[in-house]
This record gives C-alpha cells, structure tokens and sequence, in this order.
C-alpha cells in the first residue's frame, strides 16, 4: 500500500509536469534549430582552413566586442580591450567558430533576443560562405541551395525585415574608431569573401581567397567608411546574381551597427541602463525582431 | 499522515506552477561544446536540450578500476536527436565486462536507456535554465529484470563563462530481489568553465560530485567525483574524457574510472 501512494504521488507530479510543460509549448516561442543540413556546409573549413580561421577570428571579435560594450559602453576601454583582443586573435586564428554564448554571456542571457538575431544571422552568413565555396557549386545549384537557405534564415522570428527608415550615422564609430575600423574590415572579409567565391569556378577560388586574405591582413590599418562594407558596393557579382542574399546580409551588417550604437550608454548607472535597453528594443523594433528578452526582466 | 502527504503534494505543485510561471522565451542557441550529455563526460548534464533537428552521436570506452583484480571495462553508445524545439529524445546503452558484479551495483551491461529532456526555462538575466527529464531503462541486457523509470530535473546557471549545473533524479526499479532499494535518489553538481585565458572556447574543464542511494537497502549512500574535459577537435566533433573516483561504498568500488570518447553532430 505505501508503494501503491508513492506511484501515485509520482504519477500526478508527472501529470502536473506534463501540464506546465503543454502550457509552456503553448506560449508559440520557440528556441534556434540547429543550421539546415546540406552537404556543402563546412566548405569554407575543409578547403580553404586560412580563410575560415580568419572569419572565425572576425567572429570572436564581434561578439567580443559586444561584451565588452555590454560590460562598459562603447567607450576607449572598449576601443583598447577589443583591439588588444583581436589584434592577439589574428596572429593565431582560430580554427573552429566560437561558442557565442561563451564569448559574449552576459549579452546573451541579457538581450537574448538581439542575440539571437546576430547568431542566426551568423549561421545564415556562414551558409552563403559554404555554399558558395562548394565543391559541386555552379550557378543553377548555388541558386538553388542559396535560396533555400535564405528561406529558412527567413522562417525565424529572428530573421530581420527592412527598417523604415535609415538610421542616423551611429555614436559607436566616433567613440571607439580603431574597434569600428577593424569590424569594417571585418565585415568587408566576408563581403570580399563570398565575391571571390562566387566570381570564380573551383578551380580559380584558391588565388581569389588569397588576394582576399592578403586584402583584410592590410585593411586593419587602414580606415574605411561604413559603404565599403556592404555586398552593394565591395560584390557586384554577389549583388546582381543573388539580389536577395546581398539586400539580407547588408541589413544583417546595418542591424549589427546600430546595436553597437544602441551600447553606447553602457551600464554604468541605472540610467544609463534603462536608455540602453529603451534604445535596444528600438534598434529591435525595427528590424522587427521579438523585443522580449531586452534586458533584465 | 494523510496531512502530511498533501502537504507534500501542495509543495510539489508550488513547484511546479512555480517553474510554469518562469517560462518565458526560451531562447537557446545552437552549441557543440557547452552541450552536456549523461557520461559525456560527466554524470551531470546541462538544463540546455540539443538544438531543433541536431542529431549528435558519442561513443566512449570507460575502464574502472577495483581492488582485487576485480577491474571492468566496456564501451558506451549514445544518440541524442532534437526532436523538437526544446525537446531532445535519445538512446544510450553501455556495455561492461563484469555483468554481474556489476549489477549487483546498478549497473547492468547492456541495459537501454531511453529519454526525453525538455527545457523548460532558458537561462536569463536572473533565473537559471530548468530542464525537465523523463527516461525508461529497458532491460535488455544480463542480468536485467524489469523495466525502471527516471525522472528528474535540472538547473543550469552560468556566471560569466562559468557554469554551475545542479541535477536530481528519482529512478523507480520495475523488479527487484528482497534486498534492492526500488526507489533510488541522486543529486549532482557541477561546474564547468573555458580553459582558454584568451577566451577561445575551444576546451571545456569540467568536474562534479555526485550522491545517489546505494542498490543495496543496507548500502550507504554513494558518492562520486569526477574531473574531466571537452576538447573541440573538428568543427562538429568533440573529443571527451574524464578521471573519476567512487568515494564511498563497497570495498571493490571503482577506486579510479577513466573514461575517453567522442561525439559528433550532424
């Protein structure tokens, strides 16, 4: 008879945790799935381990940088720790992407939303390197995959829409100019990347990747404006035979900017920390990302 | 009695609706290292189920070593699939070389365990993540009798990089000799942390202790601790490996348990 109670006993908890666990499939909010599977993914790893560890680098530093920014504003601290950090980073470049919820954890447990959006639009971003630097690419099947990656970066409530309006030249790039400098040559990497990928056939992609590489290696010192760093201008040939992946990964590159504008109070006082978080969920809004998860709740 | 059982009862419930009330967006990101699984390399795993439609597989050999020649080993599978958002479902089944003894232990050589594991919470600004875990031993290995259920629950909170895991578990053995416990209890916790001062995250140091009930109902209870790591060594592999020991129980205890593997994602 005890035995009997205790399966009872057992048996309504399941049940209770049954109902929480329904309730809370209900609310329709839903985590990130795992990249689409293709047999062109890692093709950027496995042929050209130079390129990647750079874009690998370029990634650690961007979600470095938000930490940072996160942790103390867009600030010369900012400017200082992040450049030291990369700077150190590119002398030995990772070979694998970083786990971003290590890198930059604070971020991520705090404006979990917008860091949803930057890392889904990672993994879409890294979709387009692979498919493009396929073995088996040619244009009817890079089209094709590329498209199909675009829908699934697109069925996810953190895919960004087209924002209104232009936003004003972003506080960030003043504050901290030599950080801004290296993330544009950062995002240009990609961009000259996938230009040079898409430009030439298997066979040719080698010499592209290491004009390219040889490119962003000398580009850190140099300063660049914010134009140079878009599909628009730096990969005509990504632009006018893939119109959608470009106008995506431009905005992709627009939203990041105006995150790190949205930083720039920092978390000094608790003020400053409420206009953080009112200029996030704006940034947010948007783009039309899920605004929940912005700051402590 | 009566009082004191719905009593009881009314906490489990608080608990539960308390956990309900602090779901809000769960919003996990897609990892490979941070993902802890059972025996992956720690008894503990994380409250983070495997992202939507990854499927990961770990194969591992484990050795242990006792007093008195009594030394076991064997290999150890597992699948985990995330079958839904949230949910990941898997299979795990370990061989050992000593069936009986070890069963004697709790341990049964080739026994199939299946679970579920559903995030509840994600991890925010100031609650831990919270994971809901259900799994079914099947006995379909030696020296195995009936079907035993598991239920659990755990908490993962991190502090900068660093990450504390908490776990409990009631297992219910379907069939038992006159002297096993049918209902066993464990705890753990663990710890986990990068070992990279730059900050790459491409090594996981872990370590854990861990207290469960003795099979024997004249046993005391167990306790384990356990050191280990996860090293990134592909960009979906991972390569694990662990050094424990079992504190307390029997004189032919696992004085030392090595244990090396590797799980890959798909």
């Amino acid at each position: 008879m005890p035995l009997m109670r205790r399966f009872s006993r057992a048996a309504r908890a399941a049940v209770l945790c049954a109902a929480a666990i329904s309730a809370a499939d209900a609310s329709g909010v839903s985590s990130e799935p795992f990249r689409p599977k293709g047999r062109y993914n890692n093709s950027v790893h496995r042929f050209f381990p130079d390129l990647d560890s750079r874009l690998n680098a370029v990634r650690y530093g961007r979600w470095r940088a938000l930490e940072i920014a996160w942790r103390v504003g867009v600030t010369p601290e900012l400017d200082r720790e992040f450049s030291a950090f990369l700077l150190k980073l590119l002398a030995d470049p990772p070979r694998f992407p970083p786990e971003a919820v290590f890198v930059c954890p604070n971020f991520a447990r705090e404006a979990s939303s917008v860091f949803h959006a930057l890392h889904w639009g990672q993994v879409f971003e890294q979709q387009v390197s692979d498919i493009l630097a396929s073995a088996d690419a040619e244009p009817t099947v890079t089209g094709e995959r590329l498209a199909r990656a675009l829908e699934a970066y697109r069925r996810e409530p953190w895919a960004l829409s087209e924002p209104p309006s232009e936003a004003a030249q972003s506080l960030a790039f003043q504050l901290a100019p030599m950080s801004a400098r290296i993330l544009l040559a950062g995002t240009r990497l990609f961009i000259l990347a996938a230009e040079g990928l898409a430009a030439a056939d298997f066979g040719q992609q080698r010499w592209k990747v290491r004009d390219t590489i040889a490119e962003f290696d000398a580009s850190l010192a140099r300063d660049m404006t914010q134009s140079e760093a878009t599909y628009r201008v730096a990969a005509p040939i990504v632009s006018e035979r893939y119109p959608a992946i470009a106008e995506n990964l431009d905005r992709l590159a627009r939203f990041r900017v105006e995150v790190y504008g949205a930083l720039v109070p920092g978390a000094a006082t608790p003020g400053s920390r409420r206009e953080r978080v009112a200029l996030l969920k704006a940034v947010a809004e948007r783009y039309r990302i899920p605004t929940r998860g912005i700051g402590v709740e | 009695m009566r009082g004191a059982e719905r009593v009881r009862l009314r906490g489990v419930l608080r608990g539960v609706l308390f956990a309900a009330s602090l779901f809000v967006a769960s919003l996990l990101p897609a990892q490979i290292l941070p993902n802890l699984e059972p025996e992956r390399p720690l008894a503990v795993e994380d409250a983070t189920p495997i992202p939507y439609r990854a499927l990961s597989a770990a194969i591992d050999w484990t050795y242990n070593l006792r007093r008195g020649g009594l030394n076991d080993q064997g290999p150890g599978l597992s699948l985990t699939y995330g079958v839904l958002r949230d949910l990941q479902i898997g299979a795990a089944q370990r061989y050992v070389t000593r069936p009986g003894r070890n069963a004697l232990r709790g341990i049964s050589s080739g026994d199939l365990e299946l679970h579920a594991l559903y995030g509840l919470v994600a991890e925010g600004a100031r609650r831990p993540a919270l994971a809901a875990r259900i799994g079914v031993v099947f006995p379909t290995g030696l020296d195995s009798r009936g079907t035993d259920l598991e239920l659990g629950g755990i908490a993962t909170r991190s502090f900068g990089a660093f990450r504390v895991h908490g776990s409990v578990r009631w297992t219910r053995l379907g069939d038992i000799v006159p002297t096993e416990r049918a209902d066993r209890l464990e705890g753990g916790l663990a710890v986990d942390f990068l070992a990279s001062a730059a900050g790459r995250t491409d090594t996981l140091i872990l370590a854990d202790a861990t207290v469960r009930s003795s099979p024997l109902i004249t046993g005391n209870a167990i306790l384990d601790v356990e050191v280990g790591a996860r090293q990134r060594i592909g960009i979906q592999t991972v390569a694990f490996g662990v050094i424990g020991s079992q504190i307390s129980d029997t004189p032919d205890r696992p004085r030392l348990r090595l244990r090396l593997g590797l799980s890959h994602f798909f």
